[in-house]
């Protein structure tokens, strides 16, 4: 298993950095949250990460899965799972038409079926292969989302904030469940957080973005004068 | 009709994220229908007759494309800006390519708005009576072209026949576009109206 690891990485919108650059790796297993006030370039980290930042903002630096460097390929061959605050599970699919979306392989048509149910049952959701889910609720979508994630086979979990939406019982069951897969899997986990008890959850590693010292000490000339 | 969305969901695409863009693309297609049709439609005329393709097919329908292009623009192009762009980054995370992910992902949220703007380019195509009278020269007869006739020929009857049809027509269109879109999604509530 290969853990994930980030290289001088850094945003810019308009030359600007929006945090000091950051080097560090995640070990597979393990979950590191990265923490940070809001605007702080935490969610598009994530999206540098996969390859899908806003054309306005830059990143520099390299990423690498094991000895593997990611930052060249296109988002579809990154293989990086991301959970985002909400399901977003595609409201044309059904259920199951959403976990098989991203089933890789060469696998006959039975074999998909049975993935997808097996994983269903795994996480208590026998027989919800043909809902709509939109008729879901927040704790089951979130379940459903995340067996999405992991049926793509990804090198990596990113996750975004995924149990801010969710009420205080199914956020715990979530949370439990995400990280425990993420550990059964071998799955370096990076954690986007406003949330304490998330990162306390996670009891991995804690980095936390600052603005880069520069801009600081010039806000505070300014402030000051 | 399939030229049209040809033209419109890319360009659709390409505005997805810029709303200035959107506008101005707006703003040039409207002005057919701003403008005094008569005087518009006499300089197509001269147009299409300098390229030789008056009284033709393709004139026909490139004038009747004129009209439609705007009605699907103002429909297309803002359903599109509205899907929200992290399910192409799911789509992408998820090991899809981008035309993979365009045609399982966004086309089918864009199924009902393209339906819609099927039924209401039809029913402007259908209620065209001066363009397809200048760019086909007289010679293609609509629903339109024959109830201007026939409320001019003096026999009620057919005129009323005529006039019946260029509001079943429509209606029609829209009656199954709006079938299609609810057999296709009946159970997906989720899906964007």
């Amino acid at each position: 298993m290969n853990g994930l690891r980030l290289d001088n990485v850094t945003l810019e919108i308009d030359g600007k950095g929006l945090f000091d650059p950051l080097g560090f790796t995640v070990e597979p297993g393990s979950v590191t949250s990265v923490i940070g006030p809001s605007g702080s370039g935490k969610s598009s980290l994530l999206a540098y990460l996969c390859g899908i930042l806003p054309p306005e903002i830059q990143g520099r630096g390299k990423v690498y899965v094991g000895d593997r460097e990611l930052t060249q390929l296109a988002t579809e061959q990154r293989a990086l799972g991301l959970l985002f605050q909400d399901s977003l599970l595609f409201p044309h699919l059904s259920v199951g038409g959403n976990l098989l979306f991203g089933l890789r392989g060469k696998l006959t048509r039975a074999e998909r079926c049975r993935r997808v149910s097996d994983a269903l049952a795994s996480v208590g959701l026998d027989g919800f292969a043909d809902r709509d889910p939109a008729t879901l609720s927040g704790g089951q979508q979130s379940r459903v989302a995340l067996l999405r994630v992991l049926l793509s086979g990804p090198r990596a979990l990113l996750l975004d904030e995924p149990f801010s939406s969710l009420d205080d019982d199914s956020r715990a069951q979530v949370r439990g469940l995400v990280f425990a897969e993420a550990q059964r899997l071998g799955l370096p986990t990076l954690l986007v957080t406003h949330d304490r008890e998330d990162v306390a959850a996670a009891g991995g590693e804690v980095i936390e973005l600052h603005r880069p010292r520069q801009q600081q000490q010039q806000q505070q000339q300014q402030q000051g004068g | 009709m399939a030229i049209l969305f040809l033209l419109v969901l890319p360009a659709a695409e390409q505005c997805r994220r810029d709303r200035r863009a959107r506008a101005i693309v707006g703003a040039w297609l409207f002005v057919p229908l701003l403008v005094p049709q008569m005087t518009f439609l006499f300089g197509i005329q001269v147009l299409l007759v300098r390229l030789r393709v008056d009284g033709t097919l393709v004139a026909v329908l490139w004038s009747h494309l004129i009209f439609a292009l705007p009605y699907l623009w103002g429909l297309l192009a803002p359903a599109r800006a509205t899907i929200d762009p992290r399910y192409q980054a799911v789509a992408a995370t998820l090991g899809a390519p981008p035309l993979r992910t365009w045609l399982t992902v966004t086309a089918p949220l864009l199924a009902r708005s393209t339906l819609l703007a099927f039924a209401l380019a039809f029913s402007v195509s259908a209620a065209l009576y001066l363009p397809t009278l200048f760019a086909g020269a007289g010679r293609f007869a609509t629903a339109a072209t024959e109830a201007a006739a026939s409320a001019g020929s003096g026999n009620l009857r057919l005129a009323s026949v005529h006039g019946l049809l260029l509001a079943v027509l429509p209606l029609a269109v829209f009656a199954a576009a709006f079938a299609t879109s609810s057999l296709l999604f009946r159970n997906r509530r989720g899906v964007p109206q």
